[in-house]
């Protein structure tokens, strides 16, 4: 009996005269759709994305596909495909700031650096003491670098022509308090050589060869940043 | 370690913990796209799949992980989830790119436009002149329904949607569905008694 009624309103919704209705709300973020496919939306929020969908069609499709392909079996990746997914990001991110000395034997000379030396009281960026030509140190040089709220101080001491000590301080930029448990890993060609917690004091390698390394500080369960300290001949 | 945080490393250029996004994430995002192309009756040739995947893996990646970053776990929501609705998103635009859209102004090699082709010729004008009426007074009738009526309209008779699908938005069941829709056809047939159409309908 609606069958013509029926028949006229599909006529009808691809004629001239038909608008189709105007989309309720604005349309939805990924997190709010995947919630939503979840139920994992509050009532509110829930029932106006309803709303929306079905007023939306190409939001109210995307949920429709959705629903649609949540089963079935896996299908495996190409190993090929996988391997430049791998290489989409290079092996890690820059070193946020770096240290390169030469050593002249018990003495060093400071090749760059984007951090700045603390000379006696004084921090100055290495521009400065370049301008002053000054850039050779004795036995000790200290390189300071503020990272987002931390401050990183590293020293290098020479302890014998070959030989140095890499001491690592981790403080609060504003308070100066020392930062505890973070983790201080020294890394030489993607090994791992020795890794600390950061306590009540500084951590300390001791004799590290000339060579290149990153320092790596990490909180809890992720890597911060990386300085690359390298002490070249 | 919650999905947040592992996106969280994975957007700090920790290349062991991208390469394990790769391991558990990729053959699900894989599947999916095989699944929508499927779905929508769009066949794959050669390596498309491959390079869709490889794309909204980029998409992901690329601007230090700015759309990887975005995903929030809102209210627990889960990231196997949310990429899903990534996924869907990408490839539906795709598909729609793909689809080559036929105008219907264009005159074809017959010398017709769509738009005739698609016009009855075995109606009269009469006919063509009554049902065009039809169609003003039923237009009229159908913005006269309250918005969520009108979308339930759209619902069936554009989209064409199916019982299960309208039925899965609205958590409802098919007998509640037949319901709404026999009360918005009620009401469409009293309004367009009133105006002098169709009582045979």
């Amino acid at each position: 009996m609606n069958e013509k009624i029926e028949g006229l309103l599909k006529k009808l919704c691809v004629s001239d005269y038909y608008r189709p209705p105007e989309p309720v709300g604005a349309c939805p973020d990924e997190n709010t759709m995947a919630c939503f496919c979840e139920e994992k939306l509050g009532k509110q929020e829930q029932a106006a994305l309803v709303a929306h969908l079905a007023s939306c069609e190409q939001c109210l499709e995307q949920f429709i596909v959705q629903l649609n392909i949540i089963h079935g079996s896996l299908e495996d990746v190409p190993a090929d495909l996988l391997l430049k997914l791998e290489s989409l990001i290079a092996e890690d991110k820059p070193p946020a700031f770096e240290i390169i000395l030469r050593a002249l034997g018990k003495t060093f000379k400071l090749i760059a650096s984007s951090g700045d030396v603390l000379l006696g009281q004084e921090i100055m960026p290495v521009s400065v003491l370049r301008g002053r030509k000054i850039n050779n140190f004795q036995d000790t040089v200290t390189i300071l670098k503020d990272i987002d709220d931390i401050r990183v101080e590293i020293q290098i001491n020479s302890k014998t022509p070959n030989k140095f000590n890499v001491t690592v301080k981790t403080k609060y930029k504003d308070s100066l308090k020392m930062i505890k448990d973070l983790r201080i890993t020294l890394v030489k060609s993607g090994m791992e050589l020795e890794s600390y917690i950061t306590g009540q004091s500084r951590v300390i390698f001791e004799n590290v060869s000339l060579g290149k390394y990153n320092l790596e500080v990490s909180s809890q369960d992720n890597k911060m940043f990386s300085v690359l300290v390298d002490i070249r001949k | 370690m919650t999905d947040l945080e592992f996106v969280q490393n994975c957007c700090s250029h920790e290349k062991k913990c991208w390469n394990e996004f790769n391991q558990r994430y990729s053959r699900l995002i894989y599947s999916y796209i095989n699944r929508i192309f499927r779905l929508k009756g769009v066949s794959l040739t050669g390596d498309l799949s491959d390079d869709i995947c490889h794309e909204i893996f980029v998409v992901l990646s690329e601007n230090n992980f700015k759309r990887l970053s975005s995903f929030k776990a809102k209210n627990g929501c889960s990231l196997a989830t949310w990429l899903r609705q990534v996924t869907v998103n990408y490839c539906l635009s795709y598909i729609r790119k793909m689809k080559p859209l036929i105008s219907l102004e264009e005159e074809r090699e017959s010398g017709l436009t769509l738009k005739d082709t698609l016009k009855s010729s075995t109606k009269s004008s009469p006919e063509i002149i009554h049902e065009k009426e039809a169609l003003k007074s039923l237009d009229e009738c159908v913005n006269k329904l309250e918005d969520k009526d009108r979308h339930f309209v759209d619902l069936f008779y554009r989209q064409n949607r199916t019982f299960e699908d309208v039925g899965r938005l609205f958590n409802v069941s098919r007998p509640s569905i037949d319901m709404r829709k026999f009360r918005i056809i009620a009401k469409l047939k009293d309004c367009f008694r009133l105006k002098g159409f169709a009582l045979d309908l």
